[in-house]
């Protein structure tokens, strides 16, 4: 079996990874989300600017894959400007469909298409579903690139 | 020296190659497990169909046979690694699992407040989270001797850490990053010197070691695991010294390991099957042993020659590669090398080098702290084995210069 890995980085996944949106650090009171991915070596906070419940701006730093890269960089344009509580309640439906397990939901944004391959890539699924576990991890304080 | 018809003979052993279409795959993942040549699977498939029973159980024939055949294939472990009687060899699903037994049971039996463990910057995370987890139950502390920017353990660390009188001394026979290969002997020696256990982590590199003759060694434990040594996963050994296995506490509790037992009171067996609580894994003791069958009959220098001229041509080819950097690589790695290409992640370059139908292994390798202390969160590593030639290497340099096409070409900043 012989995938192709330009499958895997679609075009928007390669775009995305190359030149990062809303990467680098964010102004200190933003509230800071964590996860990685302890076999890459993957590690990234994802930075949101909270207005009440809405998310009034988004960044993210840290390193890893173009996959996990591009997934946060995805994630910080789909979430400007949501309810942060609509996304933490779909996080889970999100890395469901990642793991192959579920269609794609007709009501999410069509930029998370861009991440329709990986379900072929099961050892690449934890790469886009980082930013998504992030959003259920909120860190007490910084918002410093992790170490 | 590369010897083309010596590999092509090695790979008409292995179903892999021969079940597989052209060109052969180019499997360079061999430090995290081999692959398995015919005669194992045929010796699997045997245990399966022919051994009926279960071992040291029944008075039926079945299981005479049985437990002959698993004894058997312990005899052919303590043989190939030189121990003094058969009964130092306990089987165990792997190498992680003997340094969990070894590191719990000393912290059970010998651990006080104030203990010292020493291991190094270099462990395998199977060496080092057992270790702080005992200490940390006893009230003990573990020493790292740190490494240098080569690589290498820094043996002023180490021998200062060892100054300090730690009561184990644990160590990696070889590197699963790098590749390098420590002074085990050396290290064996001062360690006992200093009245320390000396615990050998040889999960990796004993596929390419000359035999650890550990009867008259300076080791107390040493550790490895079958599916490194072209063997089934699910097998693997602790070797002891026979006068530790009195005071190793039994991990496990259950059928097989007691002599008697009363209602209040149970007395366990005898080493080894002390140690082997409940049914263990016979038809993977049996493919275990056929496998070292299987190396014993390969010659050990041609097997020597070949790794390192591999090894060489691997490491050369490489470094000549742009944007490409070798980390830890020595003259005498043990057929493992470390590398990064330059602004692309390392499980990236492995997604291209697998459309290129060849397997690396890219991340944190289990090494944590070692792949930190070297400067990198994250790394690529390709390893060789018996089957691999130069035709791999480049087949490897396809998917690294394709995977760099595609992400720096049009991006250039
Ligand atoms: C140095 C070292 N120690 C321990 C282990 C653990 O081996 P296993 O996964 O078979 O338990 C490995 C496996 O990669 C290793 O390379």
């Amino acid at each position: 079996m012989t995938r192709n890995p330009t499958d895997l980085y679609h075009s928007l996944i390669r775009d995305q990874a190359c030149a990062p949106r809303n990467f680098g650090p964010a102004p200190p009171d933003w509230r800071v989300f964590h996860a990685e991915n302890p076999a890459c070596g993957d590690a990234f906070n994802l930075a949101l600017d909270l207005d009440g419940g809405r998310i009034r701006a988004a960044r993210f730093n840290g390193r890893g894959c173009a996959v996990s890269t591009a997934a946060f960089s995805v994630a910080t344009e789909l979430l400007t400007g949501e309810m942060l509580e609509d996304w933490q309640t779909r996080t889970e439906a999100i890395q469901r469909w990642l793991a192959g397990l579920t269609p794609f939901h007709p009501q999410w944004p069509d930029a998370l298409r861009a991440f329709e391959a990986v379900r072929q890539f099961p050892s690449r699924v934890h790469c886009a579903a980082l930013p998504w576990q992030a959003l259920l991890k909120p860190q007490p304080g910084h918002t410093e690139a992790p170490s | 020296m590369i010897d083309a018809q010596w590999i092509a003979a090695r790979r008409a052993e292995f179903p892999f190659f021969t079940d597989s279409g052209q060109p052969p795959p180019a499997y360079l993942d061999n430090a995290a497990t081999t692959l398995r040549p015919r005669v194992v699977a045929t010796a699997l498939a045997r245990a399966c169909t022919d051994l009926t029973g279960n071992v040291h159980r029944a008075t039926h024939h079945w299981s005479e046979e049985t437990t002959m055949a698993y004894e058997a294939a312990r005899a052919a472990v303590a043989r190939w690694l030189g121990a003094a009687e058969p009964a130092e060899v306990l089987f165990t699903r792997n190498a992680t699992e003997s340094l969990n037994w070894v590191a719990t049971g000393w912290g059970q039996a010998r651990g006080q407040p104030g203990a010292r463990v020493l291991v190094t910057a270099q462990e395998h995370h199977s060496n080092l989270l057992p270790w702080r987890a005992a200490l940390q139950r006893c009230g003990g502390a573990c020493l790292v001797a740190g490494v240098q920017p080569d690589g290498r353990v820094d043996p002023d660390q180490w021998h200062a850490a060892l100054a300090q009188q730690p009561q184990v001394v644990a160590f990696p026979l070889v590197s699963n990053v790098t590749g390098i290969v420590n002074p085990v002997a050396e290290w064996a020696r001062a360690a006992r010197a200093a009245g320390a256990l000396v615990v050998l982590d040889a999960a990796q590199g004993l596929i390419h070691h000359p035999p650890l003759a550990l009867a008259a060694s300076d080791f107390d434990f040493v550790v490895g695991s079958g599916h490194k040594l072209f063997g089934p996963p699910g097998i693997g050994f602790l070797w002891a010294r026979r006068a530790h296995l009195n005071w190793l506490p039994p991990p496990l509790l259950g059928g097989e390991m007691v002599a008697t037992v009363t209602a209040t009171t149970a007395q366990w067996s005898e080493p080894p099957w002390r140690f082997e609580a409940g049914t263990p894994n016979i038809i993977g003791a049996l493919g275990f042993a056929a496998a070292l069958d299987y190396l014993r009959g390969l010659d050990r220098d041609q097997r020597t020659n070949h790794l390192r001229a591999l090894t060489q041509y691997a490491q050369t080819a490489l470094a000549a590669e742009p944007g490409v950097r070798l980390v830890g690589a020595r003259p005498e790695s043990a057929g493992i090398l470390a590398f990064t290409v330059e602004g692309i992640h390392p499980h990236d370059v492995a997604q291209f080098a697998d459309a290129e139908n060849v397997a690396i292994r890219a991340g944190r390798l289990c090494a944590q702290p070692y792949i930190e202390a070297l400067g990198h969160e994250s790394l690529c590593r390709a390893s060789f084995q018996v089957y691999n030639d130069e035709s791999d290497i480049q087949r490897l340099l396809v998917g690294i210069r394709r995977a760099r096409a595609f992400f720096l070409a049009e991006h250039k900043p």
